[in-house]
């Protein structure tokens, strides 16, 4: 068996067998690269003890074999936990990176959506920017010059097309960008969470077009932590954790798995990662605890406190928090702006935002919490879909019967009996 | 459905054949990042392009004043301002297609994380975008040179050959920078502290002459330099001087080779690594 053919007939549109990719431990992120000298000293220390020799450093196993088949026409999404490989998957498809190990096929024109506005040049004008991304994405000249007219008039900035990109709003830049990529037209599209950045409306518009190619016969990959999206759109779910493929099948299936991997229950505080996108955005979230870290109960307060950090200062800010069921349908919504009254941040400050429901009528049972940053009311600087899985108990004198319990919502109330 | 073309993943290397391959597929990207690179950097001045020119025109100003006017350093029998402007010129595509280059990688960074296409591009890119500028510096020459009535020679000829000599070494230590750099970011500094060193050891505002006549023994030294040839051949194609060293230019073109080989291997070698370590 040769590396370039695959094992089985390849007859759908995607095959990947048994795909892994590590990383040397120290690597990768710029802060924790090994210094020049760190690896001259490693280097000599090995010659002078023998016994070492070969010995190699620790791995990581970024992805470890993957093993799967896609069919055209289907729009696969693909889930885990923050680090499960879900990103290093879709690049090694995306050809951005190489595998350790295991082999890709993939069958006609792959487009990659790996971030919304790659290749766009801030000193360049929106009418060089359309260009340049479009060839950047792998579109050819020819093909660009086709299909401008349709790609200006989707993204609704055709006015300003002839400023520098930097002297358009964020908003007018990622419409834009997002409008040569849905005018790529590949067989294979792999998406990853670009859809997280902007408004709802401009979601609709990729969930949309990415409808579209699926019903044209092409495949669709996206990585999302939106439930709700993931539940409504996707037939089919690939799970990730810790590097390997635990589950494929519809989405009724696995999505209850990926709730157990993602968010344990009984956390009521989440430590977060950084933004990836923070240098950019100017914010991450830090830290978030619910009620102090004590239970959350049905009718009493609910509290979300919540730790950020700026690297640019910010304005026209707001901020908000969505529970969730399980489905991913919104259940309560708690947004910061009142209008004419935006907040402003300054620059490296940290802050505590805090927000407090006087009274909590979600019915006992398990939610999922969003959070969101936003400025303007569309760009999403830092957005949390389902962090933490909340579980609403009774309260400590309160029996709830199975009826009770079904309801999404509990509001007060009186109900009144009159004789007549 | 079955003429689709398929893309393989795998660990395996690039072979020579689909590099062959990715230069017709990608040289629309290629035309429009060296397009991206010069329209870029002139954006908000307000002379423009007219830097391109200004900035060898002067450094060879100054030389043909210090080492002209008050050295006298022996110039070849030529105009010393067409001496050290023809110098100044070809060094000028050299030092800063690797200085441009160098950084391109890095400075990408966002880019080759989110997208594939052939990592070479990137720094042939900015090679490129100095060829632009030494065409349209050449055009200068051209009028300098018949301001001061040098007349063109068979030797015109050697031009190209020359300037794709020198195309070609830039790209290959451009492209071996450039992955080093990903990784330590030592390399671009030292090709930048390099690049000046080696400005004075090469023959681009004073003739092997002066080396030959007073320290005869360092001149074989002086042409292990991948520079000393070139830029010889390059001033007596655009001047036809009688002053030039066959020997000398054939020390410097087998150095320049066997550089070009060993850097074109250090990137293939390299390439693969760079999106992980960067």
């Amino acid at each position: 068996m040769t590396s370039s053919t695959p094992s089985k007939t390849f007859t759908g549109s995607i095959l990947v067998e048994k795909l892994s990719k590590s990383y040397p431990m120290r690597m990768g992120t710029g802060s924790a690269q090994l210094k020049f000298n760190e690896v001259v000293s490693r280097q000599l220390a090995r010659c002078f003890s023998p016994g070492q020799w070969g010995q190699k450093q620790g791995y990581f196993w970024a992805l470890q074999d993957v093993n799967f088949e896609i069919h055209p026409g289907e729009l696969i999404g693909l889930v885990g936990s923050n680090g499960s490989g879900k990103s290093t998957l879709l690049k090694l498809l995306a050809k951005v990176t190489k595998p350790t190990s295991g082999r890709a096929f993939l069958r006609g024109r792959v487009g990659s959506l790996l971030e919304v506005g790659t290749g766009f040049h801030p000193e360049l004008t929106g009418f060089e920017n359309v260009y340049l991304c479009g060839t950047i994405l792998g579109m050819s000249r020819a093909e660009i010059a086709r299909n401008f007219d349709e790609i200006v008039a989707f993204s609704e900035v055709g006015p300003f097309l002839q400023i520098p990109i930097k002297r358009l709003s964020s908003g007018m830049a990622m419409r834009l960008a997002f409008s040569v990529a849905a005018h790529l037209n590949p067989d294979i599209l792999l998406v990853d969470e670009a859809l997280s950045v902007g408004d709802a409306s401009f979601q609709k518009k990729c969930i949309a077009k990415m409808q579209a190619f699926v019903a044209s016969g092409a495949t669709v990959i996206f990585v999302t932590h939106d439930i709700g999206l993931v539940n409504k759109w996707c037939k089919r779910v690939l799970l990730l954790d810790k590097g390997r493929l635990i589950e494929d099948g519809p989405a009724s299936a696995v999505m209850p798995k990926y709730l157990e991997t993602v968010s344990p229950l009984t956390s009521y505080r989440i430590q977060f990662e950084e933004n990836p996108l923070a240098e950019k955005t100017g914010l991450s979230l830090c830290e978030l605890v619910v009620n102090s870290g004590e239970a959350v109960r049905h009718g009493l307060p609910f509290r979300v406190d919540m730790t950020v950090k700026t690297l640019l200062p910010l304005a026209r800010l707001s901020f908000g928090i969505v529970l969730s069921n399980l489905d991913g349908t919104r259940l309560v919504s708690c947004d910061s702006d009142s209008p004419g009254e935006k907040i402003s941040l300054e620059a490296n400050r940290i802050y505590s935002v805090a927000v407090t429901l006087r009274r909590l009528d979600l019915s006992p049972g398990s939610y999922l919490l969003d959070v969101a940053f936003r400025q303007d009311d569309a760009i999403a600087l830092d957005y949390r879909p389902g962090c933490l899985r909340i579980e609403v108990l009774a309260p400590e004198d309160g029996i709830y019967s199975a009826n009770q319990r079904a309801s999404g919502t509990r509001p007060v109330f009186d109900w009144t009996l009159d004789a007549k | 459905m079955h003429e689709l073309p398929i893309t393989i993943v795998s660990p395996e290397k690039t072979s020579l054949l689909q590099i062959g391959r990715d230069f017709l597929r990608y040289r629309d990207l290629l035309f429009l990042l060296v397009w991206r690179e010069v329209s870029v950097r002139y954006k908000q001045t307000a002379v423009g392009i007219f830097w391109v020119v200004l900035q060898p025109m002067l450094s060879a100003l100054i030389f043909a004043v210090v080492f002209g006017l008050f050295v006298k350093l022996p110039s070849e029998g030529l105009p010393y301002l067409v001496f050290a402007y023809s110098g100044t010129l070809i060094w000028g595509l050299f030092a800063q297609g690797i200085d441009r280059a160098s950084g391109s990688i890095v400075a990408d960074e966002q880019l080759i994380k989110k997208v594939y296409f052939p990592r070479w591009i990137i720094p042939l890119a900015s090679v490129g975008s100095t060829a632009i500028d030494f065409t349209i510096c050449t055009l200068l020459l051209v009028v300098m040179l018949f301001c001061y009535s040098v007349p063109p020679t068979w030797h015109l000829l050697l031009f190209l050959p020359a300037t794709i000599l020198v195309f070609l070494l830039a790209t290959a230590l451009g492209l071996a920078t450039a992955a080093l750099n990903a990784k330590y970011r030592d390399f671009r500094l030292l090709a930048t502290f390099g690049l000046q060193i080696f400005q004075f050891v090469s023959p681009v505002f004073y003739s092997y002459e002066i080396v030959q006549s007073k320290y005869p023994d360092l001149l074989c030294l002086m042409y292990l330099n991948p520079m000393a040839g070139p830029i010889e051949l390059f001033r007596l194609s655009v001047t036809g001087t009688s002053h030039f060293l066959m020997s000398g230019f054939a020390t410097s073109l087998a150095v320049d080779l066997v550089l070009i080989m060993v850097c074109v291997r250090i990137f293939y070698t390299l390439e693969d690594d760079i999106v992980d370590t960067i």
